[in-house]
Parts: structure tokens; sequence; C-alpha cells
């Protein structure tokens, strides 16, 4: 069986308090793909800080939605998050130097560190209909290889 | 999220705040709003309990960075504090952590938090640790 027919879709508000929601969609989906806890643990909380990310920044004062979509080809599990909105400039959030003291760090960009690890690619985008793009692929672990 | 406070009874007084439910964007402010609380009432040793929160994001650890930062002695100065960090020998003498789950320790492994932060696994451990 071809994992490409392993597609999830759903669509949340544009609030922080969906980030829960998120998370369990997540939580729950991923291993249908055949992702072990390591793989479920690191897609959850990418999804979580780019999630945060766009609740936090690309909405204003607007009513927004953000549509989540996870679905797995070959040993990659990709996540696309659609919104419409600010756009998010990756390029703007400096990286975090992990090897200085913690009160000599700036605030902000770990979330983004985080996603950079926890997934093998992070891509931004955006176009006139789909709004802006963020898409995140994840090579699975061996273990995981269905 | 829950949070409650307790003391430790000993020669030193040591404040715990356990935490139940997840730290993320969406409930961090709680969190740090208490310690910082706590803390501009006097308290100067904080141990955080873990053991029931199931999730933690940047947000989180963004919170645990600013609560460490009003914990920190006077007597730190920046260069020994930069120096012990680099060499390992350094800890947050006044913040402990305590019985984080295994998603949560790797969140604080992945940012080096655990570079400054001492993990407990239970609290005996913890309260001898000051």
């Amino acid at each position: 069986m071809s994992w490409t027919t392993w597609r999830a879709r759903r669509t949340f508000r544009g609030s922080l308090e969906q980030l829960a929601h998120l998370r369990e969609f997540v939580n729950e989906t991923a291993p249908q793909f055949g992702c072990n806890e390591e793989d479920t643990f690191a897609v959850e909380l990418a999804c979580d800080e780019a999630a945060a990310n766009v609740f936090s920044h690309a909405f204003g004062t607007m009513p927004g939605e953000i549509q989540v979509e996870l679905w797995r080809h070959d040993n990659t599990v990709t996540v696309q998050m659609k919104y419409h909105g600010g756009a998010f400039d990756p390029l703007q959030v400096p990286m975090p130097d992990l090897d200085v003291p913690l009160e000599e760090r700036p605030i902000g960009g770990l979330g983004l560190y985080f996603m950079r690890q926890l997934m093998t690619e992070v891509k931004f985008e955006f176009d006139t209909v789909n709004g802006n793009v963020l898409t995140m692929h994840r090579l699975l672990i061996p273990e995981s290889r269905g | 999220m829950e949070i409650t406070v307790s003391q430790a009874e000993g020669p030193k007084p040591i404040t715990i705040m356990q935490v139940h439910g997840n730290i993320d964007s969406s409930s961090f402010e709680v969190f740090q709003k208490r310690a910082e609380e706590l803390i501009h009432g006097g308290v100067h040793d904080l141990i955080i309990d873990l053991e029931h929160v199931p999730h933690m994001s940047s947000a989180g650890l963004r919170a645990l960075n600013q609560i460490y930062n009003q914990l920190r002695g006077e007597k730190e100065d920046q260069q020994s504090v930069s120096k012990g960090v680099t060499s390992g020998a350094y800890k947050a003498p006044h913040l402990k952590l305590l019985a984080p789950s295994s998603r949560v320790a790797q969140t604080l492994k992945m940012s080096g938090f655990d570079m400054f932060l001492e993990i407990h696994p239970n609290l005996k451990s913890a309260l001898a640790s000051f």
C-alpha cells in the first residue's frame, strides 16, 4: 500500500486556544502515517511552534483561520499550513546562539530554531491564491519506515 | 492550567511550584506571572515541578528564561557564569526543575536549557541540591 493515500486535513480558527486542538490532531494523525513516538513528537512540536507564530503575528485584530494538511510520501511526512494574513519572513528572525548563557540570548527565534531542528526542511511561500503557505518535511527515522 | 504552590520544610525556605497542564503560547503567561508573583513576594529558591506538564513549547522556555533571570543572585557575575556554562561547571543555584516527561526533557535538551538548569528525578534530590 502506498503512503501517498494517507492524507488528513483540518481547519482551525486563528486563536492561541486552538493550539491544543492542533497538537491533538497531529498527535492522532501522525501515528496513522507510520510515525513512531519520536517522529510524532517532532511533527507535533514543529506544528505548535509554527501555528503559535501564525496565531500571534499573522492575523492582527482580524479573525483568521489556518488550514493544516498532513501527508506521507515514501519516507517523508509533510505538514502544510495555509493562511491569509501577514506574511512571515524567517530571514528577519535571528537564529538563537545556544552557546551563550540564557540571559544573553535574544528572546524569540527559538520557535523557528525548533522547527528547523525537528524537521528536515522548512519552507515559507506566498502567493495570491493560497496566501501564506508553510511547508515542513520530515524524513522519518528508520524504524518508522513502514 | 493549574498551579499549586507549597513550601518545603528545612533549614532554608524552598518553594515548590507544581504545574498541571501544557505550557505553550496560550498558557505561558499564567505560568510566568505566578512565578514572578512568588519572586516579588520574597521567594529566592524555587523548584518547578514539571511532572504534570505533558507538553512545553519554546513559549514555556522563554518563561523559564525570564524566571531564571529574576532568580539570579547578585553575586553571579556574567563572566564567571559564561565560563562555568562553557565548562559545564555552572548550574543555576536558585531554580531547579523536577521530573519532566521525556518529551519536555527533550525540549529542554534541544534548546540547551539543560546546560544551565538542573533537572532532578525526584523531590528529595531537588531539595538536597540547594
